[in-house]
C-alpha cells in the first residue's frame, strides 16, 4: 500500500466526534432571549395595530391626486370665481383629510394603549375596523373617478366619522 | 450512558425533531443538539485547531442553526446542513483564523485532552498533524477527506477555484505524511 493510500485509510478511520463541552444552557439562554425580543412573538394584533397605524398615517394626506383646487379659495376682486362644485369638492377634501389625520392619531393612541396595557381587542372589533377601512378605500376610489359624486362624498364622510366614533370609544 | 455512546437516531426521527423545532420546540432542538454537538465540535476543532475556539464555534453554530431553522427544507441531511453552518462559522471568524497556530504546550495539552475519550494515541497524532497544516490546506483536507465534500463544494465554501482546492489537498496529504514520519 502506498504512503498516500495509507494516509487516506488512516484519515477514513478517524472518529467522527469528540467529547464536546455541554454548552446547552448558554445556547438555550440565547434562544430564549432572542425569542422574547423577537417581533414574531408579540401578539398578532399588536403588529396589526402597528401596521394599520403606519398605513393610515402614510395615506392620510394623500387620498386624492393633488390638484390646484386643494388650496383654500381666496375670493378677491382679481381672482376668477370658483364654481360651486369646485368650492364644495375642495372643502370636502380638506374635511376628509382632517378626519384621516385625526383617525390616524386615534389609531396610534390605541396601539400604544394596547401595547402598554396588554389589552386584547375582540375579533369582531377588528373586523368592524377592517370593514370600515375597506369601505373607505372603495369610496375614495369611486371619488377619483367622479369627484362630484355627492352621495359617495357623504358616504365617505360618514365612514370616517363612524371610524372615529369607534376609536374614541375603544380608547375611552 | 455518555453522549458519545448515545444511540444513533434514525434519519426520520431526526426530521421529526427538526419539524418540531421549527414549530418552536426548544426541547426538540435540544435533542438535535445532543445528537450532533460532538460531531460539530470535532469539525470546529479540526478547522480551527484550538479547543477553546472550537467550543465557542460549536455554541455559535447551534445558535445560528436555531435562527436558520425556518430555512431548512429537508433537501439535505440535517447533519450536512449543520456542518455547513459550522464551517461557515469558523471561516467567518477572521480573528481566529488569519494566523496559523502557534504551537505551545498549553495548546497541545488541551488539544490532546479534547480527543482522549474518542481517539487512540496514533489517531491523536494524526489529528495534531492535520491542525499543524497551513490553514487553507487544513481546511481543504478536513472538508474533502474527513467531511466528504467535493472540490466544487469546497471551492464555494472557501471561495477558491476547484483546481486550487485540489492543489491544496495534494499539498496537505504530503505534509501530513511528512509530519507523521
Amino acid at each position: 500500500m502506498s504512503n498516500e493510500q495509507d494516509i487516506l485509510k488512516q484519515l477514513k478511520n478517524l472518529p467522527n466526534e469528540a467529547q464536546a463541552p455541554d454548552r446547552w444552557s448558554e445556547i438555550r439562554h440565547k434562544i430564549e432571549t432572542d425569542e422574547q425580543e423577537s417581533p414574531k412573538n408579540k401578539p398578532w394584533w399588536t403588529i396589526a395595530v402597528a401596521a394599520s397605524v403606519l398605513v393610515i398615517a402614510a395615506l392620510a394626506p394623500v387620498w386624492l391626486p393633488p390638484s390646484s383646487e386643494d388650496q383654500a379659495p381666496q375670493i378677491t376682486a382679481t381672482q376668477p370665481k370658483q364654481s360651486q362644485s369646485e368650492k364644495t369638492n375642495g372643502t370636502f377634501r380638506l374635511t376628509i383629510q382632517s378626519l384621516q389625520q385625526g383617525n390616524a392619531a386615534y389609531y396610534a393612541k390605541l396601539g400604544s394603549q394596547i401595547q402598554a396595557e396588554g389589552v386584547r381587542l375582540p375579533q369582531e372589533t377588528w373586523s368592524t375596523l377592517n370593514s370600515l377601512r375597506q369601505a373607505q378605500q372603495e369610496y375614495r376610489h369611486a371619488l377619483t373617478l367622479n369627484p362630484d359624486d355627492y352621495k359617495a362624498q357623504n358616504r365617505l364622510f360618514w365612514l370616517y366619522e363612524k371610524e372615529r366614533e369607534l376609536l374614541r370609544h375603544l380608547i375611552a | 450512558m455518555s453522549a458519545i455512546e448515545a444511540t444513533q437516531i434514525q434519519p426520520e426521527a431526526v426530521l421529526e425533531l427538526v419539524h418540531r423545532a421549527q414549530g418552536g420546540s426548544v426541547s426538540a432542538f435540544e435533542s438535535l443538539y445532543r445528537q450532533h454537538s460532538n460531531q460539530v465540535f470535532l469539525l470546529c476543532l479540526r478547522m480551527s485547531g484550538c479547543k477553546s475556539h472550537a467550543e465557542d464555534f460549536m455554541q455559535e453554530t447551534f445558535i445560528k442553526a436555531w435562527q436558520a431553522l425556518p430555512k431548512f427544507k429537508g433537501d439535505s441531511k440535517f447533519s450536512t446542513w449543520i456542518y455547513r453552518i459550522a464551517t461557515n462559522t469558523v471561516l467567518a471568524d477572521k480573528r481566529k483564523n488569519t494566523l496559523d497556530l502557534v504551537h505551545d504546550h498549553d495548546w497541545e495539552r488541551e488539544f490532546e485532552q479534547s480527543l482522549s475519550d474518542t481517539h487512540s494515541r496514533q489517531q491523536i497524532d494524526l489529528e495534531k498533524a492535520i491542525v499543524s497544516l497551513p490553514s487553507q490546506a487544513r481546511h481543504v483536507l478536513v472538508l474533502h477527506d474527513l467531511m466528504g465534500l467535493t472540490h466544487q463544494e469546497i471551492g464555494q465554501q472557501l471561495d477558491i477555484a476547484a483546481g486550487t482546492s485540489k492543489a491544496h489537498l495534494n499539498r496537505a496529504r504530503t505534509m501530513v505524511k511528512e509530519l507523521l514520519e
